[in-house]
């Protein structure tokens, strides 16, 4: 009997657009490859009807523009009870940039005047956290060790920050990423993102997951192991990325500022 | 008075700048005259916003108010532009202090300034210009803009019932904008011979709808992510023919037609049609006559191009300027070197984004692009060149299926970096897509 595919959902492409996504879903293709598995990868948009996430072994959501969530999130509310269910039985759902803050309680947005809070969206309840949109955009690197399924990783990327949110830690919401260098959540509390059983939520953006394969390769072995799906136990090598993580913590150094 | 004493002291400064740097001088002046009178722009006088003209957008803002001055020059109207570039509310002062005498009042008939996407609603508090020019508004500067979603707001805060605004047909974010002013004017480019057809790839991605967020399909490409579009959820875009429209282009013979008249066109690029229809449409509503636009369009030529050719390390370099933070003249630029069917060196200068603070390793953009054309056109070595990401960048060849053994990566795109990693290389052309212009100056 031939090993089912891993499954991979790409959520709303054509919408969570931002920063160059479907490097992400490239690097979950590559190293499920690598790591002996047959990836299958579909795409999902508002509105796809036969739409199970039950069926998947990896969900991705890429960051997109607040306008858009109150559409993203109604159509998710159509299976949000499924999508809890998934994030419960330690499938694994990622979910980057200001998209982490659908899958909190609110979003409160900006009002019309200086300091006036505007529209509230109310957000898929996933994550106790309450975001509220910036009145300027932070963009920074964002370097963190982050934590996941037992392993300690050195993770650097992008963050855009439209909107600073908080939860309070406890067994069940624990922090993906200490900020060494970066904005995080907030700018106070020093975390980045959110891990709920296997799912991960971060502010880390753009092409996450090839700047940080080691991460990937955590993220599809936990999947695979998972789904019952098997791996192949060689070791991987990512001598350009991990360069280039050198060279980028150097100039993040460089720059002594936050 | 405090008028009258901003806009002396700042012609002073301005005649000091001259002395010491003629020709610089494009911001500070404004500065000074806005720091003593913070409404110094509103105090100008003999400004009539009924001949005002804005041009706004992500890109063609420049080109479109150089070609828009000389339709208006050409035809002997006197225009007071900001042709320099500098595009806050300080450049547009500096550029009224040197058209007004010492009274404060301007010499000229016309306004025509560019205006910063995001500093044009302080502007027009100042300067209520009656006509907007939006050339389009993609993804560009995140560290400053977040999303495109943002700067749309910020314009339509400029917005208002006294204004009429030229919106793009063929750019989806843009032409919703056209919903918010008094009275909109559309305009559009048909489809043509270097119209492009994305191809239904599995990772190729569009864009949400400006109005139902659904995915925008476009027909055609004529730039990127520019051209023909429809919401098949909604039907946003498809609804009605554009106002002014670019009807046939021959980029061989340099002309295009419009509602049935030709037009000189001195460019081979799709990019400039739209700054040109543009112009048509802003020129036509006011008042210009067909014969005096024919004649600016006749003798028109930007001579700030993103396109330059050198020789380096004995070869052809050909040179392409593009704007690093924005995805859309990236690939614009990978599509032109694709254009190139023999085999070539590419040097691809992503680099560390230094514009604004804080500096960062923005590697957003790799994968917004596609290199394919560029891969598919006969590539034999590839170049990248950042301290800090130029890895990244050969990472993202690696995605593509480019053989590592035909690859460098330089730790920066300085000319005694470039020059020795060319030399063994085989005689083929170069090319260098990069934000700075040329290569970087020597080494210090």
């Amino acid at each position: 009997m031939s090993e089912r595919k891993l499954e991979i959902a790409w959520m709303y492409p054509d919408t969570l657009y931002l920063h160059g996504e479907r490097g992400n879903i490239m690097a979950l293709v590559r190293y499920a490859m690598e790591l002996g598995m047959t990836p299958h990868v579909k795409r999902i948009d508002l509105g796809t009807r036969d739409f199970d996430p039950l069926d998947y072994d990896i969900l991705f959501f890429g960051p997109g523009e607040i306008s858009s969530f109150s559409s993203i999130i109604s159509d998710i509310s159509r299976y949000r009870h499924t999508l809890a269910e998934y994030i419960a039985s330690g499938k694994v759902l990622i979910a980057t940039g200001t998209t982490v803050t659908m899958f909190g309680e609110k979003i409160v947005r900006l009002g019309d005047t200086e300091g006036a809070e505007g529209e509230v969206i109310d957000g898929l309840c996933i994550i106790p956290a309450m975001a509220y949109e910036r009145d300027y955009v932070y963009g920074n690197d964002l370097y963190t060790r982050a934590e996941y399924n037992g392993y300690s990783m050195e993770l650097v990327g992008n963050q855009i920050q439209m909107a600073d949110y908080g939860y309070s830690e406890n067994e069940q919401y624990r922090r993906f990423g200490t900020v060494i260098y970066g904005r995080g959540n907030n700018g106070s509390d020093g975390i980045d993102g959110a891990v709920l059983v296997n799912s991960v939520f971060t502010g880390m953006l753009g092409p996450v997951l090839v700047n940080n394969p080691w991460l990937t390769v955590r993220l599809l072995q936990t999947a695979a192991s998972v789904g019952g799906i098997r791996t192949s136990s060689e070791p991987l090598r990512f001598n350009l990325e991990q360069k280039s993580l050198k060279l980028k913590k150097q100039f993040i150094e460089s720059k002594n500022t936050v | 008075m405090r008028f009258y004493f901003a806009l002396w002291i700042a012609k002073l400064s301005l005649a000091l700048i001259n002395i010491v740097a003629k020709g610089r001088g494009t911001n500070l002046p404004g500065q000074i005259a806005l720091r003593i009178d913070p409404l110094f722009v509103k105090h100008m006088k003999g400004v009539d916003p009924a001949k005002a003209v804005f041009v706004t957008g992500t890109n063609g803002k420049s080109t479109t108010v150089n070609l828009l001055h000389h339709v208006f020059t050409s035809s002997g109207r006197t225009v007071c532009a900001n042709l320099d570039g500098a595009n806050m509310l300080t450049g547009v002062a500096t550029a009224l202090i040197k058209d007004s005498g010492m009274s404060g009042r301007i010499r000229s008939q016309y306004v025509i300034m560019e205006t910063d996407e995001r500093y044009l609603r302080f502007i027009r508090k100042q300067l209520p210009a009656r006509q907007l020019i939006i050339t389009n508004i993609q993804k560009d500067q995140t560290q400053r803009n977040g999303e495109p979603g943002v700067i749309m707001g910020k314009i339509a805060e400029a917005l208002g019932d006294d204004l009429t605004v030229f919106v793009n047909q063929d750019e989806p974010r843009s032409f919703a904008l056209g919903d918010k002013a008094g009275r909109a004017v559309s305009y559009a480019v048909k489809e043509n011979s270097k119209s492009y057809h994305k191809e239904a790839d599995f990772f190729s991605v569009t864009m949400p709808c400006a109005r139902c967020h659904e995915p925008i399909i476009f027909r055609a490409h004529n730039i990127e992510n520019i051209g023909p579009f429809v919401c098949p959820s909604c039907g946003y875009g498809g609804e009605h023919e554009a106002d002014y429209t670019v009807d046939t282009v021959d980029y061989e013979g340099h002309s295009f037609t419009s509602a049935g008249k030709e037009y000189r066109f001195n460019f081979s690029t799709p990019y400039f049609l739209y700054c040109y229809i543009s112009v048509l449409a802003a020129s036509k509503e006011m008042g210009l006559t067909d014969e005096e636009i024919s004649r600016g369009f006749e003798s028109f030529s930007d001579l700030r191009g993103r396109l330059a050719t050198k020789t380096i390390a004995g070869k052809t370099l050909h040179y392409i300027k593009m704007k690093q933070e924005n995805p859309e003249t990236i690939q614009s630029s990978l599509n032109l070197v694709g254009e190139d069917k023999e085999d070539k060196i590419f040097l691809f200068g992503l680099d560390e984004t230094l514009d604004y603070f804080p500096p960062f390793t923005n590697t957003l953009a790799l994968f917004d692009v596609d290199f394919r054309p560029v891969l598919r056109s006969g590539l034999s070595h590839f170049v990248c060149m950042s301290k800090a990401i130029g890895r990244m960048a050969a990472v993202r060849m690696l995605y593509d299926g480019f053989d590592p053994e035909h690859m460098t990566v330089l730790p920066s795109g300085y000319e005694e970096d470039i020059v020795p990693a060319l030399t063994p290389l085989d005689d083929q052309p170069v090319y260098l897509v990069e934000e700075i212009p040329y290569y970087k100056k020597p080494k210090k």
